[in-house]
């Protein structure tokens, strides 16, 4: 789902919303933590994951809508500015957007158990009526991240207008630690200051966004899922899913968000890539690739040290405490060597199968077997387990025990 | 002028506070006067048991930010008839900008929401306005700069 602000300004393949909030999510925590009075950044976190979800249902209702005009050169002209309204009016229209989004959130949530739809619903408010610091914290980031985008944009097409994102900023945003973040970004697009430090880090997050999954591509999805969206899945996956988990669930959902960014330099491998040549393809992704114990150990260490390199220059130019971090949960999730990196690397395998079960409910042809396979050697966590069956409920019209290879 | 360590409240914005402040307590109240799940002896962390422990070390995290809160607030009040020319927390401001009208009320940073047209003192904009009268102008320089004409200032703080 695109951005609605994006493709009224004719930018091509503009970011989804999820791409949007994934990038939200992973700014405010990093951002967050330099706030001089802690702030709770699991909250954070969770704030800015279900900040637009709402969508889905209401669409994207930018300031500007129903305020268009049809004509597109009228259109683009209104857009170069920030929306002005009488006071009255800006009130009866937040209160109209308000409650249609109310409305979606609460139709999208209906079946989650009342806690999970307590908290979900909870912490919507707070950043719809900025209750609270994270509430706070995570709208005037969520603004924040629009304009680094618009900025992009207008970096590699210099006529986007990005003056009405400005002029929303400097009346949105208070916070000290976002006011010297949006200094920054003033340096680095208009006075041609190389970007360093969080910056750049989410810089090339910005340009990760647009990366489509190596697995869709091999099986020729139109329109894949990229590593982004599918992060932004997980971790809204490992909060339903681990809700009840005595574990570490900021670390959880940090871990989600973490995971894959060495993907920007190492790639998104498949372990179908060494075996695909020649004509082979289709075969080949019929199955789950079978190897001996030696050989996945040896391919495991190859992809940990290419992928922690990855991450070693991804991370260069933060400050150490968050590199080690970064890359500290990364290595638990990697390596499993901890409950919560543990229950995140299975969350990771059970979202890649269920946007491969809605490719699958699309498309009949698509090689669903392999991923069938897959998760049942990778998933044991018991509610894991559960949901798994869940989903295969909702998507299989009946267990796969055909084997493709047979006639 | 503002001072910056103060939050700033209307009197409609400190009575939301003082009432939130009075329903934790009364919840922490309960929760602790209640009877409070016990500690099993095994080597199995008790589920029961840390679900309330997390639920009071929150209760505890909100109702210090509240005293914190309560502790420096300062209550946005209508300034003297000689002073409401000017511009100072609680103004509703109507502006001029690059031709079209728009109107917000300046506000301390936990009440502001810009959608519902309430700016924070505290934003670039909010921060210029303050002091200014009917027909000076303010240029708020972005990388872009933005002009606002002040054409009218009231007072009627809730």
């Amino acid at each position: 789902m695109p951005r609605t602000g994006f493709v009224w300004l004719g930018v091509k393949e503009p970011e989804t919303i999820a791409q949007h909030s994934y990038r939200v999510a992973l700014m405010n925590w990093i951002l967050g933590m330099k706030e001089k009075r802690k702030m709770n950044i699991e909250k954070v976190i969770k704030t800015s994951l279900v900040h637009d979800i709402c969508e889905v249902y209401a669409g994207d209702m930018t300031p500007y809508w129903g305020l268009l005009p049809a004509d597109p050169v009228q259109r683009l002209e209104m857009l170069k500015h920030y929306i002005r309204l009488p006071k009255g009016v800006k009130l009866k229209r937040d209160r109209v957007k308000h409650n249609k989004e109310k409305k979606a959130l609460q139709k999208l949530i209906k079946g989650l158990d009342q806690k999970d739809r307590k908290e979900m619903m909870d912490f919507w408010m707070d950043y719809e009526k900025m209750r609270n610091r994270e509430g706070r914290f995570v709208r005037q980031g969520d603004k924040v991240e629009t304009l680094l985008q618009a900025l992009e944009y207008w970096g590699s097409a210099p006529d986007t207008p990005v003056m009405g994102w400005w002029e929303e900023v400097e009346e949105v945003v208070d916070i000290p630690v976002l006011r010297d973040f949006l200094d920054k970004l003033e340096k680095n697009f208009y006075k041609k200051k190389a970007a360093f430090g969080e910056i750049e880090f989410l810089m090339k997050i910005g340009q990760f966004k647009k990366m489509p999954r190596r697995g869709w591509v091999l099986r020729e999805v139109k329109n894949p899922e990229t590593i982004v969206e599918h992060a932004f899945l997980t971790a809204l996956a490992v909060w339903l899913l681990g809700s009840r988990k005595r574990l570490n669930h900021e670390k959880m959902l940090k871990m989600s968000l973490a995971y894959e960014i060495c993907e920007i330099y190492a790639g998104d491998e498949t372990p179908y890539d060494k075996l695909i040549s020649g004509g082979n393809k289709n075969e080949v992704l019929k199955r789950w690739p079978k190897l001996l114990k030696k050989e996945k150990e040896r391919l495991f260490i190859q992809d940990y040290k290419k992928e922690k390199k990855a991450l070693e220059k991804l991370t260069a130019n933060l400050h150490p405490r968050l590199k080690k971090e970064l890359i500290g949960l990364w290595d638990e999730c990697k390596r499993q060597t901890t409950f919560e990196g543990t229950f995140v690397n299975q969350v990771y395998w059970l979202t890649t199968y269920l946007q491969a079960l809605q490719y699958y409910k699309i498309n009949k042809k698509f090689p669903i077997w392999g991923w069938y396979e897959q998760v049942r050697q990778y998933i044991y966590d018991p509610a894991l387990i559960r949901f798994l069956d869940i989903l295969e409920k909702k998507f299989l019209s009946r267990k796969l025990v055909i084997d493709p290879d047979q006639p | 002028m503002p001072d910056e360590n103060n939050f700033y409240l209307t009197k409609e914005g400190l009575k939301k506070i003082k009432k939130e402040y009075e329903d934790l307590l009364q919840i922490k109240h309960l929760k602790t006067t209640g009877e409070a799940p016990k500690i099993l002896h095994s080597e199995d962390v008790d589920p029961e048991y840390l679900a309330y422990q997390e639920d009071l070390s929150m209760l505890d995290s909100k109702l210090l930010e509240l005293e914190n809160i309560l502790k420096n607030t300062k209550l946005i009040k209508m300034p003297p008839k000689t002073q409401q020319d000017a511009i100072d927390l609680g103004a509703t401001v109507l502006v001029e900008i690059g031709g079209s009208k728009d109107e917000f009320v300046i506000v301390g940073t936990l009440e502001a929401n810009p959608a519902e047209g309430k700016i924070s003192n505290e934003s670039p904009v909010g921060r210029q306005l303050l002091g200014k009268k009917v027909g000076d102008e303010i240029v708020v320089s972005s990388p872009h700069k933005t002009v606002y004409k002040i054409k009218k200032i009231k007072y009627s703080i809730a």
